[in-house]
């Protein structure tokens, strides 16, 4: 079992710091973050991928210190997608979402396994049509499906997904909630949008001002605490939440 | 595709051979057309090989600076690197030892460019591209300095300047070359990591890249052939704007096929540009080839800056 550990983590940035005192993540496991704007979820995503260093603190995966875990063996466990995924110049779709492959090149004789792995994933997210346009070429939404498609290519046992979703449609929206429910992995994501992913996953983390103000099952999910993360009122009507 | 453009680089470099000042007909060699091949087929291999390395380093620069607008002579590489050229000489080094003066100064003055344009990691392109001119302009400041200071005692000071394919025996000919293909080829074995560079930090960390040795590995082996060519033909800029964006354009953006098309297409340009820069002026006279790709270069730097405009900056 693969599982992600992080203990009594403290990280300090301009105006700015995050503390947690024990978090544990399970395979498998399917997470929802939550905050309001500059709560600490990227800051979140930044420590677990082993972007930032803590001033103090463990993070570990399989009881294994992220400091002791070399950048090529980070990139077997986990993969991320960061809020502004980005690349310079214009390469095509099938290039950008064959980078998730890095990690498994070098072998000569896997480069066909590899392309395989590649339409597939471009398959699952409706992208073939699109494999040959270019970056420069594409809408915002299916700019970040394809970098979705990246991520996932990666073939990891944990997905970190910053806001993956905040340019994609309802549809689109529902469409990769499905896929990433029905994977063997453990997906810890961020997002505004509580309505439409309460039904996906199984766990709910709430990020205030740097701290964690509740870390919840899908059915303990409630107005108050919905209402202290966002300081608005909020209703429950028919099991959905209204903000107003 | 690769051979085909290999060809036309390879019939760029025999055409040129045949044109210049005094022209040399291809059937029928005498001895005087043969002291002629004897002092241009060196020179025409030369701009080639030369423009090779500033396409090749182009195409490294706009890459792991994230600037589509990088080269040798917008970074300020180049201008620094004249300047410890010109520093050297007069200080009354040799040959040897001006290209390693030039590689250090060209060093210092990135790494200062790349430090006060980058925040937190993210380079803000337009500050790079001022401050790398203003850096240029500086360089070019003190080297006019040194060239009125120490007067017409070193001749060929303003030559660093303007940029030309002049002084060329085979000896520099053979040691630019056996470098640049030593280089060319431990940077191409990368061309997996550098597409991955390509990606914004975060995404290219967590796939699984070591960014910052990738990056200065890349920065080292571009900077040193540049400071290689400026310390042997002066500053010849734009060559390695231009010929990254061909080459994408074209052949698309993989770094295996830009590294490689940025290289000849750089080949190709300079010998083309050289060879104009010999038969321009009717007296016989010769052209600055710097002048030429300036030329070329500011035309082509207008363009995309009308065309990208508005549209961020990929």
């Amino acid at each position: 079992m693969r599982m992600l550990y992080i203990e009594d983590v403290y990280i300090e940035r301009k105006e700015f710091n995050l503390k947690i005192k024990q978090l544990q993540f399970s395979n498998n496991c399917k997470v929802a973050i939550l905050g309001e704007n500059g709560s600490g979820k990227t800051t979140f995503f930044n420590l677990v991928t082993g972007l930032l260093k803590p001033q103090r603190g463990l993070i570990a995966y399989n009881k294994k210190s992220i400091n002791d875990i070399k950048t090529d063996k980070r990139a077997k466990i986990f993969a991320y997608l960061p809020q502004f995924f980005n690349l310079i110049f214009n390469f095509t779709v099938f290039e950008i979402v064959h980078f998730g492959r890095f990690p498994f090149y070098n072998k000569a004789l896997a480069n066909n396994y590899n392309k395989e792995k590649t339409n597939e994933i471009l398959e699952l997210l409706n992208l073939k049509n699109m494999k040959f346009k270019r970056w420069s070429e594409l809408s915002g939404g299916e700019k970040q499906r394809v970098a979705i498609a990246k991520t996932l290519n990666q073939e990891t046992p944990i997905l970190y997904l910053d806001e993956p979703f905040s340019m994609l449609d309802v549809k689109h929206q529902l469409d990769c909630l499905k896929i990433i429910q029905s994977l063997n992995k453990l997906v810890i994501l961020s997002t505004h949008n509580i309505n439409l992913i309460k039904n996906h996953v199984d766990r709910f983390v709430f990020f205030k001002n740097g701290t964690i103000l509740a870390d919840l099952n899908v059915n303990e999910l409630n107005e108050e605490v919905l209402n202290r993360t966002y300081e608005v009122p909020v209703k429950r009507i028919n099991n959905y939440f209204m903000f107003s | 595709m690769k051979s085909n453009c290999l060809l036309l680089l390879i019939f760029t470099i025999i055409f040129s051979v045949f044109f210049g000042s005094s022209n040399t007909h291809l059937f029928s060699l005498n001895i005087n057309d043969a002291v002629v091949l004897h002092y241009r087929l060196p020179r025409v291999l030369f701009s080639a090989l030369i423009g090779g390395c500033l396409g090749f380093s182009g195409s490294i620069y706009q890459l792991i600076l994230k600037n589509p607008l990088a080269d040798s002579f917008t970074t300020g590489a180049s201008g620094v690197a004249a300047l410890g050229a010109v520093i050297s000489l007069v200080l009354g080094f040799n040959f040897y030892v001006i290209p390693l003066v030039a590689f250090i100064f060209a060093v210092i003055g990135v790494t200062f460019i790349y430090k006060l344009s980058s925040i937190n990691g993210y380079i803000n392109p337009v500050t790079m591209i001022l401050s790398g001119i203003v850096l240029n302009i500086f360089a070019s400041s003190l080297i006019g300095f040194l060239k009125y200071y120490f007067d017409e005692s070193l001749g060929n000071i303003i030559f660093f300047l303007m940029g030309g394919l002049h002084f060329v025996s085979w000896i520099q000919l053979l040691i630019v070359m056996i470098l640049f293909i030593i280089l060319f080829f431990i940077q191409l074995q990368d061309h997996h990591s550098l597409d991955i560079l390509s990606l914004d930090e975060a995404t290219a960390i967590t796939t699984g890249v070591n960014t910052k040795v990738v990056r200065m590995k890349a920065f080292i082996i571009a900077t040193l052939l540049i400071s290689l060519c400026v310390s042997l033909t002066g500053i010849i800029g734009f060559i390695g704007l231009i010929v990254p964006h061909i080459a994408r354009d074209l052949f698309g953006s993989s770094m295996y096929n830009n590294l490689f098309y940025s290289t000849i297409f750089g080949g190709i340009l300079l010998t083309i540009s050289d060879t104009i820069s010999r038969i321009i002026v009717p007296s016989g006279g010769e052209l600055p080839v710097g002048i030429i790709t300036s030329l070329l270069g500011g035309i082509f730097f207008f363009y995309l800056l009308i065309r990208k405009r508005g549209a961020a900056w990929f």
